[in-house]
């Protein structure tokens, strides 16, 4: 594979743990900030038990400026607020941020559900709402959803895709209509997000992106963005938070790439190799969009200036020069899978949860 | 040797041909199976109903020294398990499902420390190392809190139970660090004895403490000199000084007062770990002090204080009659020994002192598993502490020969080391990581944790692991993609295509034939990739549907394979035929044929694709050479003796399922026409570089 390696700067992240293993970690965002407290909901799994969704409170300790490390360090003592089983487990969580936030989840049973959280002082809840299977195979059971994605803006789609190789397109005030259903695509999707309001990205377990519009995902646009070099399985998928034509991919092997639909030959940047094994999950910083930030089966998290990276690829045809800083974060205590992240852009704490049962927190 | 009685099924095994060899267990490298019956009789046994018998492990992993009790407290069980393809039973040391979070989180540690060398990087391999005790200890207040909760449920006993156990574990580990990864350059092993000891032994009521100093005659009160005496016991030089100086401020008779100023003086001498350095000056000081105790002791003043006030002085002397006297237990008189006869005394000198407290308090009782362990540490004797905390609790025996070894304790030569782990094909360390993983098997929850264990513990650990990962449940596609991920990223080979080969299977019966393809390459399974292109052929042929091109794009090209290269050809045949270019098609078709790309089942149908090419009128596409091989495949498949299967495979526009061999062969005819006009038409306008 040829991949950019990149030089490490190795730094302690905290971990709050729970006793069980964190599949998926979201925050609640809230449309009120600053707020008292923050929170945010998880996935927790044990082999063989019921999963459960949980809500947690976090109190925001200066609520008038921007954080530093140490505030968060010294009150960073998650509360457990609400809590609810889940049938299956829990392979996608997303929330659709409200007065009273929607959790989304998608399961190992097919199986696109969503919960209703009520958060107030004296009590929180957690509430299932609806349960409907959008995955499967006819006549041979189940399919497991592998992603979903809330369509931006109007928040009223979610776009999910399962281990049938099809991307289903679902209402977000009704989960039991299916709005459109793509064919089955040969190789495995295994991670959508939407590009804009109006086009779908998915990820596949063949190394390529393939792009779908919304009107009629039947087939996809082609042809599909693939990296000739590059061809080990993608594991997720995010869109650049302001630019439109850019996406961010992670693949099986460790490393992350940067797309531009507009040039479907090659990803803009070599796969920069990040971490030594699976990328579950890859997001650009919401607030500084030349940065990355990836979680990998290596049991780290890491930043990489992609920005740096692309001007030394265009500078440097030959590809030799290939060594550009990242910034990993480890806790002494985690040495497994780190399999979810995400930030609060307006506290600036990123989350991440891990197969130790470790929430990781940190200011970006 | 005891052993303990097991219902198995493995007279049927041996009944079914296990031979003798593949009845040893496979997971548990430390025990083998007996049987009461000899084989003879087994053969002889008449009823095949009658297949239970009594089965003992040999050596049995409870020994004489282990009660049913104590094996059960240490979260201990036994498990077996069939394996009809091979006949072999399974016995293996299971766990209970408890503390998932501690297992997790110190097989993090272990992880990290067992990787440092502690010689290299002393600093690195502290600051891991000492996680060990900082998660045992957050253990243990997790422990506490949920005893506070549960104190009126029904889970209260196994609470108390599992408390005890880490209370234990704690004491032993903070032992162990002490005696054995602290130098005496560090701090002299007094002091941290009676630190550890105050730590972990709660003899003292610090209540009494506060009665004292809340009554108003306090000198008389019956609890004042044996609390004093406790406290002097256990070095709490601070504690002592605090509560005779507020006695002191208190005391009205002056005699009274000069006596106890004079004791408090001497108590402010007490040895003290920032004062004492080894040898030199303060060995002086010391002696000094002492000399001053017992010139106080045989003065007058100490009368004034009483029998207790005398003992105290006593102990301060080093009076090993009075500090054996008034001690509770051996590590308190051990503790008090240490500290006021030789308090800069070297770990490695104890067992003096140890045989004196040892012989008052343990001599002709039954001594506990825990008391035999810290006694075996104080010894220095880091195989006979292994061989105790072994029955003690398979984390501790486990994490403790890790770093043991690391720290060279552990000498492979040893008689003794080889003893514990009779018929184990490896180090000691290895055997208590790998007995300790196998306990935990019975929780695949912890998957991760057990097989990072048996990585790290040789070809031993490598070998179980293997065996153990492909019975791994994959519950969920992430959980899949995490294990074969672990087994290809640790050259798990054989496991990782045995799991390959069952995702294979499942992704076919899916009908994802890209990924089934995918994983029966990964699986080395040449004769399913086969199977699944047949497959993928067969509907193409049937329906013309399948998009080829799509498919095969799903496949990576860097894992070759010759049948999905045939596919491949074949799809790119087909693409430049509807490009138009025919050329290129034409080259792609001749070397389908004759490179050998293509079964020869396929060859008819690749004939009958080839008309286009041989009648095109506009121009010659294969050249008379071409043709000459296209005749030879053509005579290939009609005279075999398998034709019949040969002309299985024909296009339904030019064949029907019922049609007879015969019939298919006429089809053949046109082929063999356009091959001879295609060959005359070659010789006359040969045609133009044509070749590759």
């Amino acid at each position: 594979m040829e991949n950019v390696v990149v030089n490490m700067a190795r730094r302690e992240i905290d971990q709050f743990t729970v006793p069980r293993k964190v599949s998926k970690i979201r925050w609640l965002e809230g449309s009120v900030f600053p707020q008292k407290n923050l929170h945010f909901a998880t996935a927790l799994h044990v082999d063989g038990k019921v999963d459960t969704l949980t809500i947690w409170s976090c109190e925001n300790q200066r609520q008038f400026e921007i954080m530093r490390a140490e505030d968060v360090k010294a009150g960073f003592n998650p509360k457990q607020l609400a809590e609810i089983s889940h049938r299956g487990e829990v392979l996608d969580m997303r929330v659709i941020d409200d007065q009273e936030p929607l959790l989304v989840t998608a399961s190992s049973l097919g199986e696109i559900n969503l919960y209703k959280s009520k958060i107030q002082a004296d009590s929180s809840t957690l509430q299932h709402v609806a349960t409907h299977r959008h995955h499967g195979f006819p006549n041979l059971g189940v399919a497991g959803a592998t992603s979903l994605s809330i369509r931006p803006q109007a928040l009223n789609e979610i776009a999910s895709v399962g281990e049938d190789s099809r991307l289903v397109l679902i209402g977000s005030d009704n989960i039991q209509k299916t709005l459109q259903r793509s064919d089955r695509v040969s190789s495995g999707l295994s991670a959508v997000c939407w590009r804009s309001s109006s086009s779908i990205a998915v990820a596949t377990k063949s190394g390529q992106v393939r792009l779908f519009d919304r009107r009629d995902i039947s087939k996809s646009v082609s042809p599909v963005l693939q990296d000739p070099r590059q061809l080990d399985p993608l594991t997720c998928i995010a869109q650049h938070p302001t630019d439109v034509h850019k996406l961010t991919t992670g693949n099986d092997e460790g490393a992350v790439s940067i797309w531009d639909v507009r040039n479907m030959s090659k990803p803009e940047v070599k796969a920069i190799k990040v971490h030594n094994s699976i990328v579950w999950e890859v997001m650009f910083h919401p607030n500084q969009p030349d940065k990355l930030i990836s979680s990998s089966q290596d049991g780290t998290l890491a930043t990489v200036n992609w920005k740096q990276a692309l001007n030394e690829y265009v500078s440097d045809a030959t590809g030799t020069k290939d060594e550009y800083i990242a910034t990993y974060w480890s806790s002494i205590t985690n040495v497994l899978s780190v399999n979810s992240i995400d930030y609060h852009n307006r506290a600036n704490i990123l989350l991440a949860g891990a197969d130790s049962g470790g929430i990781l927190h940190s200011v970006q | 040797m005891a052993a303990i009685p097991l219902i198995q099924p493995s007279a049927s095994a041996l009944k079914f041909g296990a031979s003798a060899p593949n009845r040893a267990i496979f997971s548990t490298p430390t025990v083998d199976i007996k049987d009461e019956s000899s084989e003879q009789d087994l053969l002889n046994e008449g009823d095949m109903d009658d297949y239970v018998t009594a089965m003992y492990l040999d050596p049995s992993p409870i020994n004489k020294e282990t009660s049913a009790k104590s094996w059960a407290q240490s979260n201990r069980t036994l498990a077996a398990t069939f394996r009809p393809s091979t006949n072999e039973i399974a016995v293996f040391v299971a766990g209970k499902k408890a503390a998932e979070e501690f297992i997790m989180q110190m097989f993090g540690v272990f992880l990290n420390t067992t990787t440092i060398d502690p010689r290299k990087s002393p600093e690195n391999y502290k600051r891991n190392f000492n996680q060990y005790y900082e998660g045992i200890k957050r253990h243990l207040l997790q422990l506490y809190e949920q005893s506070k909760n549960d104190m009126d449920t029904e889970e209260a006993t196994n609470n108390n139970v599992e408390l005890e156990l880490m209370e234990g574990i704690s004491a032993i580990w903070r032992l162990a660090e002490c005696m054995f990864f602290t130098r005496d350059e560090d701090k002299p092993i007094a002091f941290m004895y009676s630190e550890w000891l105050s730590a972990h032994d709660s003899g003292l009521d610090l209540d009494i403490g506060e009665t004292l100093l809340a009554s108003a005659g306090r000198l008389s009160h019956p609890q004042f000199w044996p609390y004093i005496n406790q406290c002097l016991l256990r070095g709490m030089k601070k504690s002592v000084v605090f509560m005779v100086e507020q006695t002191l401020g208190d005391e009205t008779d002056e005699d009274v007062a000069d006596a106890l100023e004079s004791f408090l003086k001497l108590l402010k001498g007490i040895p003290a770990s920032e004062s004492s350095i080894l040898g030199g000056k303060a060995y002086e000081r010391h002696m000094k002090w002492r000399e001053a105790c017992e010139k106080f002791g045989k003065s007058s003043q100490v009368s004034r204080l009483g029998t207790g006030g005398a003992k105290a002085v006593s102990i301060l002397t080093g009076d090993i009659d009075t500090i054996l006297d008034v001690t509770e237990s051996w590590e308190e008189a051990f503790a008090a020994i240490l500290l006021y006869t030789n308090p800069d005394c070297p770990r490695h000198e104890l067992l003096l002192i140890l045989k004196i407290c040892v012989e008052k308090y343990l001599q002709g009782i039954e001594i506990s598993t825990l008391d035999k362990v810290k006694v075996s540490i104080l010894e220095m004797d880091p195989i006979k502490t292994l061989r105790h905390c072994g029955n003690y609790h398979p984390w501790l025996v486990a994490h403790l020969a890790d770093v043991l070894q690391q720290h060279d304790y552990l000498d492979m030569a040893d008689l003794q080391l080889q003893d514990i782990a009779v018929g184990f094909d490896s180090d000691i360390r290895d055997f208590f990581i790998v007995s300790y993983a196998q306990s935990l098997m019975s929780n695949t929850n912890l998957w991760e944790a057990i097989a990072g264990y048996l990585l790290k513990c040789g070809h031993i650990g490598k070998s179980t692991l293997s065996e153990w990962i492909c019975h791994v449940p994959l519950e969920s596609p992430r959980k899949a993609h995490k294990v074969l991920k672990f087994c290809k990223e640790n050259g798990l080979t054989d496991s990782l295509q045995s799991i390959n080969r069952v995702m294979g299977v499942e992704e076919e019966k899916r009908g994802q034939y890209a990924l089934a393809i995918q994983h029966f390459i990964a699986s080395n399974d040449d004769d399913r990739v086969a199977k699944v292109v047949d497959n993928l052929m067969r509907n193409y042929l049937q329906d013309g549907n399948l998009d080829l091109e799509d498919t095969l794009a799903s496949i990576s090209s860097q894992s070759f394979n010759r049948h999905v290269d045939f596919l491949r050809s074949y799809a790119k045949f087909q693409q430049d035929y509807k490009n138009g270019d025919l050329r290129s098609a034409g080259q792609t078709l001749r070397k389908l044929l004759t490179v050998g790309k293509a079964p020869i089942k396929y060859w008819a149908v690749i004939l009958f694709d080839a008309l286009p090419l041989l009648e095109n009128k506009q121009e010659v596409i294969f050249d008379s050479n071409d043709t000459y091989e296209l005749m030879w495949c053509l005579e290939e498949i009609v005279g075999s003796q398998h034709k019949a299967e040969y002309l299985q495979l024909l296009p339904t526009s030019v064949s029907s399922a019922t049609s007879t061999v015969a019939e298919r062969e006429q089809q053949l005819n046109v082929v063999r026409l356009s091959l001879v006009r295609n060959l005359a038409r070659s010789l006359v306008h040969p045609p133009q570089d044509l070749k590759d």
